[in-house]
């Protein structure tokens, strides 16, 4: 695969030319280098940060230095005495149960609308892409009522909660139907003509066929619920045993709590923040497939 | 017994725009069809309708006598091979050949069998382990070809099968076809837009153009007796030539005046016209390029002409020759026994006499582009 | 189950009426009449009548010096001013009053309720007596001597005997000198009865609206039948699913006929109900009460607002369903017949099953999808719409309170809200600010990351640069770290005693801490950090998206161009950023109307900080120089008093304009390819 962009990003001023194309080259990698370096750098401080300050132990306040004067893990076993943990749980299940249930609705939905044609097709993508252009948040108001009245809230904030997630995940169509789409037609077509029915066309040839973006649907679906704040905050309500990671870590770092709890807020930033990451980077060729395939089709 | 028939089909897309219109055609058993034309005349959109791939909006289709209509692709008993082949990239060879017997739920010996003998009539028992992404496309087309083989259905449809190949495998494969046609003994459909796959491989052949069957008929009848100015210019390589000319009275009969030459038409041509009762008139006057005959010097009925570039074919030449009248005029001219001087005479700006007799001229109407004697 | 157009195209002939259709639909009217009549005559002489109550006025008349016990019932200007200002209004306005008479006169039948009878209409407890009595003066006694008391009660009797009572109540309270000191009393006070001043009026049933639905319905109905041909198909008009039936079409024929008996079951059970309260949304209200006089507290709910606006609206689109289901029952009792009239079979339940899976198969994938996304995205958007026109809030919340519509009232006060102290800007003024706020940073947030992103990807896809899969590695992995962490860590980062902070003054280039997102004084300060911040966020995954594209660019293009003589930047506007854009347009478009509703960046950063004194503040809570209408509108649904309304106002207005934005933009984008070039 030829690169596209060799030429078009080399900056050569007219009159270096009697350098040689050779030299002026390595100037300008030279200075993307460099550039490269300081970016890599500055998108990678916080993170170092976090790790750094949570193991601080001298002070539970936010400081102006990052490198702890004290080590130790008692950030992290204080994280243990808290609600953390049952917020982790809650949000490590919210995250499996959204994962495999969006997962079979955002396939169902963009299978449909990428292989077949019927009337209210277009339609209903029309219909789906004004509904996206309501704030989302003007729901929450009254299905909080309608899940406090079915129970589903504050304690019972995960069943809720997941609730809400998968039930309208269908119109997050986009980026997998458009991997559908550059799957031929002809596939379906000779399959169906040797005898399959759309039933099984789905899951015999098509499915098969489709493995890239079933794993980033599942990851991204599974990666949504960690970093959820509006809609675990409105449905949990303030009561700590409903809540999520995001909305309880938030909660430690308001006007009255930061003292006590800044370093404690690294220490759990930092639990969230390593097993999804290395998902994430395991699974990694698969999200960057899906992005770059099927996110933005012409 | 596996008839096809087709009375009054019509496709008429959402936005009212018509593929194809009113096609009635009756395919007997175990005949090879061959659907012919250029891009958009219709002749896929009605395979597929064939195939239950397109909803057919109008008409009725029959196969083996029974209304299919409204029966899907896989109720109609039917096998089809794709321009792109549509192999499964996730199988390998034998088991894309296999799927759908295993939908049918055959036993597995019997899958085993059939599948190996397929393979083996198309020479592909080496590559059943191989994924279609490993094969060549010749040999993607045999999986293909296999795959709808080891269905025994009644149809065997095709929808441009050469067309995504390299010149020399198309005839090396337009070859196998036939043989393979013999091996099979079914009715086959073909869509192709080459003419001479058309010609070399069908029993008879429909050309279409613009949604509308032009003609129906054998090869033969199709070269010989084209009823309009459309199929006998699609058919035939190099294209027919047509010159403007004119139908006069002369005597009892009828000639054609064409490029200040009077040629007197034979007894066939002019009872038809009498018959007819054709007034003197404007026509088009059509020879194949292969019907003119080339001489070096002037007789009677010949037209002088100018060559402009010769092409040479190996056994023989064409030359593109302008007659006085500025007409662009193509001649088929055989090297094997053109003398070295005569071979010589044949460049640029030198003169050439072509004469033709009266069976191989075909009059059009210049209106209706109708053929004046066979349309 | 929907048969294909070309069954009706192939010309099968329609059965012939009998009868010319006029005579069929003259039938019909006639149907209709009878209906009309019949629904006439029930409301009339059958459904028991009901009656608002009777309003019977008691009067009581001060003499003589009493006049200066008056003195205590004056309000200002010398006249009564509806008895508010003095230590009698203190007791005639609470319960205990009330309690009394109740006890006395044994308005409550408190044995049958201890027995466990539900609370009935007739029976009076503190709380409704209270209701129903209407304190004043007659504005005729230009003396302002004259208390009048009011008492609405069905029983115009009753209402005597209660007003009499509370006039003599009401005496012994003006006349007891202990409770009341004054100059010593000479005359007596009077009662008087004026009699009926409102008589009983008949409110239901309302006759003209009943006939008026039935004789919709019926026409609905019979016109209906009238155009169809064949018994089966005009039965099926009545009886749903019987055309599926007669014609041996089980399955469907079940179907239809369930969904009939369902539906006329919610409707005559439930649906009504639901949709004569929702013009009121709900007018009787929870009741506390006691069974006597410090004895237990009671509670009988009465109607709740938000239950009757959402069960009515679903109601609504119920009716709704229950239409378009009719329409294919008789459509396909049509259809049917056709197919028949040609002597071909009709698809057996058998067939519809297998065709769910096969052609019908689209039906059967978007069940679930699409019922999700109208349960718990149409469904709230509508009703929240609908909260816009009503005064919902978090006082009239809860099963206990009744909130009502209020029209366009929310719309019009739109221009003169303003909120509680002098200098506060009006909401028009705030939610303008917020609005060019929003904008300008959905723009930049949008822009900077594309640009930037884009620049990046070329930089690492140069040729001759190396590690190019380590570069990228290192910024995918900022995206997998959840939004959350990054975001509040950032922003903790930029506090006054934060790292970036201590840094700086370390370095010596500042001298006292920036208030990044403090500082009331320097909003801007806090606006670009906080594009800058996104930035951060947001490269990594534009990077992501822009080399999948820039890949596709076919080299020749830049090596023909290379050969024709331009420079790099010819290169870069003249083929890489015309492709980009016409590639990623429609993405450009989501995500910047993505952007204005981007609540998290916002939110976690600065919480709308900083907070300018002088914005209009919805029921306790300021909007924010950074605020983006979503998060103020969250802030209005969260602070104090929870005016649902209001946000449901802002809610719309944000959609509208983020809708003319996107219908703009769309129509103009030269990229709406055919997707069927890419199969």
């Amino acid at each position: 695969m030829s690169n596209a962009m060799t030429n078009a990003a080399s900056s050569q001023p007219k009159m270096k030319q009697h350098m040689g194309l050779k030299a002026s080259r390595t100037i300008g990698n030279t200075m993307i280098y460099v550039l490269l370096t300081v970016i890599s750098i500055i998108w990678l401080i916080p993170f170092v940060f976090i790790v750094l300050q949570s193991f601080r132990v001298e002070s539970t306040h936010q400081v102006g230095y990052v490198i702890p004067q004290v080590w130790g893990l008692k950030n992290y076993t204080e994280l243990f005495n808290s609600n953390f943990p049952r917020w982790y749980v809650n949000t490590f299940i919210s995250a499996l149960a959204t994962c495999i249930l969006q997962t079979i609705i955002v396939l169902c939905m963009s299978y449909t609308l990428s292989r077949f044609r019927f009337k209210m097709r277009k339609p209903l993508m029309k219909f789906m892409l004004i509904l996206g252009l309501f704030p989302g948040m003007l729901s929450m108001i009254i299905l909080y009522r309608v899940l406090k009245d079915l129970g589903l809230t504050q304690a019972n904030a995960v069943p809720g909660l997941i609730l809400v997630y998968v039930a309208s995940s269908g119109m997050g169509y986009y980026v997998s139907k458009g991997f559908f789409d550059t799957i031929p037609k002809s596939l379906d077509e000779a399959a169906r003509i040797d005898g399959a029915n759309r039933a099984q066309v789905l899951y015999k040839i098509i499915l098969p066929l489709s493995k890239p973006i079933v794993i980033y649907t599942l990851l991204t679906a599974f990666m949504g619920p960690w970093g959820d704040y509006v809609f675990a905050r409105y449905i949990s309500n303030n009561t700590a045993a409903g809540m999520n990671v995001a909305v309880g870590l938030y909660g430690w770092l308001s006007q009255d709590q930061i003292d006590k709890k800044y370093t404690m807020f690294c220490a759990g930033g930092v639990l969230v923040a390593v097993p999804v990451t290395v998902l994430f980077m395991c699974l990694q060729r698969y999200y960057v497939e899906g992005v770059t395939g099927g996110a933005v089709k012409g | 017994m596996a008839s096809v028939k087709l009375t009054n089909i019509k496709k008429i897309y959402d936005n009212n725009v018509t593929a194809v219109h009113d096609f009635n055609l009756e395919i007997a058993d175990k005949e090879f069809v061959v659907f012919v034309g250029p891009s958009g005349c219709g002749k896929s959109t009605t395979l597929r309708m064939i195939a239950g791939l397109e909803d057919i909006s109008g008409g009725t289709l029959e196969i083996d006598g029974q209304v299919v209509n409204d029966l899907q692709p896989k109720d109609r008993d039917i096998a089809m091979v794709f321009q792109n082949y549509a192999l499964y990239p996730h199988m390998t060879v034998y088991n894309n050949i296999a799927f759908s017997l295993r939908l049918k739920k055959v036993p597995e010996d019997e899958i085993f069998e059939r599948v190996n003998n397929a393979a083996q009539i198309l020479g592909i028992t080496e590559y059943l382990n191989r994924k279609p992404r490993a094969l060549s496309g010749g040999q993607r087309q045999r999986v293909a070809i296999g795959r709808a083989m080891v269905r025994n259905a009644k149809v065997f449809l095709m929808d441009e099968p050469l067309s995504n190949l390299d010149a020399k495998l198309r005839n090396q494969m337009r070859a196998e076809i036939i043989l393979l046609r013999q091996k099979l003994d079914t009715t086959f459909i073909y869509v192709t837009h080459d003419q001479t796959e058309a010609m070399t491989l069908g029993d008879r052949i429909v050309i279409m153009k613009d949604g509308f069957i032009e003609q129906v008929g054998t090869p033969q009848e199709v070269f010989d007796t084209p009823v309009n100015l459309f199929v006998a210019g699609f058919i035939g390589s190099p294209q027919m030539n047509f010159l403007k000319a004119r139908l006069v009275q002369e005597g009892e009969g009828y000639a054609v005046d064409v490029l200040d030459v009077r040629m007197p038409l034979n007894a066939e041509q002019n009872e038809v016209l009498a018959r007819k009762n054709a007034k003197p008139q404007d026509i088009i006057l059509g020879v194949r390029p292969e019907h003119m005959a080339v001489l070096f010097e002037q007789t009677e009925n010949a037209i002088e002409c100018t060559i402009n570039v010769n092409e040479m074919m190996g056994s023989e030449l064409h030359l593109h020759l302008t007659s006085a009248h500025d007409d662009k005029i193509i001649v088929r001219l055989p090297t094997v026994d053109l003398t070295n001087e005569q071979r010589h005479s044949l460049s640029f700006g030198n003169k050439l006499f072509i004469t033709f007799p009266a069976k191989v001229m075909h009059l059009f109407d210049p209106e209706t582009e109708r053929s004046l004697i066979d349309g | 189950m929907s048969m294909t157009n070309q069954d009706i195209e192939t010309g099968a002939r329609t059965p012939q009426r009998k009868l010319p259709l006029v005579v069929h639909i003259l039938l019909a009217q006639a149907a209709v009449l009878l209906c009309c009549l019949i629904t006439w005559y029930l409301c009339e002489n059958v459904v028991p009548k009901q009656y608002s109550d009777a309003t019977y006025r008691t009067e009581l008349v001060m003499m003589d010096n009493n006049y200066n016990a008056m003195g205590y019932l004056k309000g200002e200007g010398g006249k009564i001013a509806a008895l508010q200002y003095n230590k009698v209004s203190d007791v005639i306005t609470k319960k205990p009053f009330y309690q009394e008479i109740v006890d006395e006169m044994g308005l409550l039948h408190a044995d049958e309720l201890q027995a466990g009878r539900p609370l009935g209409e007739q029976d009076l407890t503190a709380g409704r007596l209270m209701d129903r009595v209407k304190w004043g003066y007659d504005e005729a006694d230009t003396t302002g001597r004259t208390i009048t008391i009011d008492v609405t009660y069905a029983d115009p009797a009753e209402a005597e005997i209660i007003g009499n009572r509370l006039a003599e109540k009401l005496n012994g309270i003006l006349t007891d000198k202990s409770k009341l000191p004054g100059p010593p009393i000479n005359q007596p006070n009077r009662i008087e009865h004026t009699g009926l001043i409102q008589e009983p009026v008949r409110t239901g049933p309302n006759t003209l609206v009943w006939v008026i639905i039935a004789g919709l319905i019926a026409e609905g109905i019979f016109l209906t039948m009238a155009f169809q041909t064949g018994w089966k198909n005009k039965v099926t008009c009545i009886l749903m699913g019987f055309a599926n039936l007669s014609r041996g079409q089980v399955l469907r024929g079940l179907l239809f006929f369930l969904f009939e008996v369902v539906a006329v079951g919610y409707m005559i059970g439930w649906g009504v109900g639901w949709l004569q309260k929702l013009p009121t949304l709900g007018t009787v209200k929870t009741e506390h009460y006691a069974l006597k006089a410090g004895g237990q507290e009671i509670v009988t709910y009465g109607d709740d607002s938000f239950k009757i606006l959402l069960y009515g609206v679903l109601t609504i689109f119920f009716i709704g369903a229950i239409i378009y289901t009719y329409y294919q029952n008789v459509k396909q009792g049509r259809l049917a017949a056709k197919i028949e009239a040609r002597g071909k079979k009709l698809k057996s339940g058998r067939e519809d099953l297998r065709s769910l899976v096969d052609d019908q198969f689209h039906k059967t994938l978007l069940a679930l999808p699409v019922t999700g996304i109208i349960l718990f995205t149409v469904m709230p958007i509508i009703f929240m719409v609908l909260v816009a026109f009503t005064n919902y809030s978090g006082p009239l919340d809860g099963k206990e309170n009744l909130f009502s519509w209020v029209g366009l009232d929310n719309f019009n006060q739109l221009l003169t809200w303003t909120s509680a102290g002098s200098g506060n800007k009006t909401f028009m003024a705030t939610f303008g600010e917020i609005l060019a706020w929003t904008l300008i940073w959905a723009f930049f947030a949008t822009f900077t990351n594309y640009f930037l992103g884009m620049f990046v990807a070329m930089a690492i896809n140069k040729k001759g640069i190396k590690l190019k899969k380590m570069w990228r590695t290192i910024l995918v992995m900022t995206i997998a770290i959840p939004q959350f962490i990054s975001l509040l860590y950032v922003s903790k980062m930029f506090d006054k005693n934060g790292i970036i902070n201590s840094f700086l003054i370390n370095m010596g280039w500042i001298k006292d801490p920036i208030e990044f997102f403090g500082d009331v004084s320097r909003p801007w300060l806090a606006r670009v950090t906080v594009i800058v911040i996104n930035i951060w966020i947001g490269i990594p995954y534009l990077m992501l998206i822009t080399t999948g594209i820039l890949m596709n660019i076919p080299a020749d293009l830049y090596e023909s161009a290379r050969i024709d003589g331009a420079n790099p930047w010819q290169q870069y506007t003249r083929i890489t950023l015309p492709y980009m854009l016409f590639v990623t347009g429609p993405y450009l478009l989501t995500s910047f109307t993505g952007n204005m509703n981007n609540f998290n960046v916002i939110y976690l950063l600065t919480g709308g900080a900083p907070t300018k004194l002088g914005a209009y503040s919805a029921g306790g809570v300021s909007a924010g120089q950074t605020d983006l209408l979503i998060t103020w509108l969250f802030n209005i649904t969260q602070g104090g008093d929870h005016l649902y309304y209001q946000a449901s106002v802002v809610g719309i207005l944000v959609f509208v304009v983020v809708a003319l934005i996107t219908l703009l933009v769309y129509s103009r984008l030269p990229s709406n390819k055919n997707e069927e070039d890419f199969q």
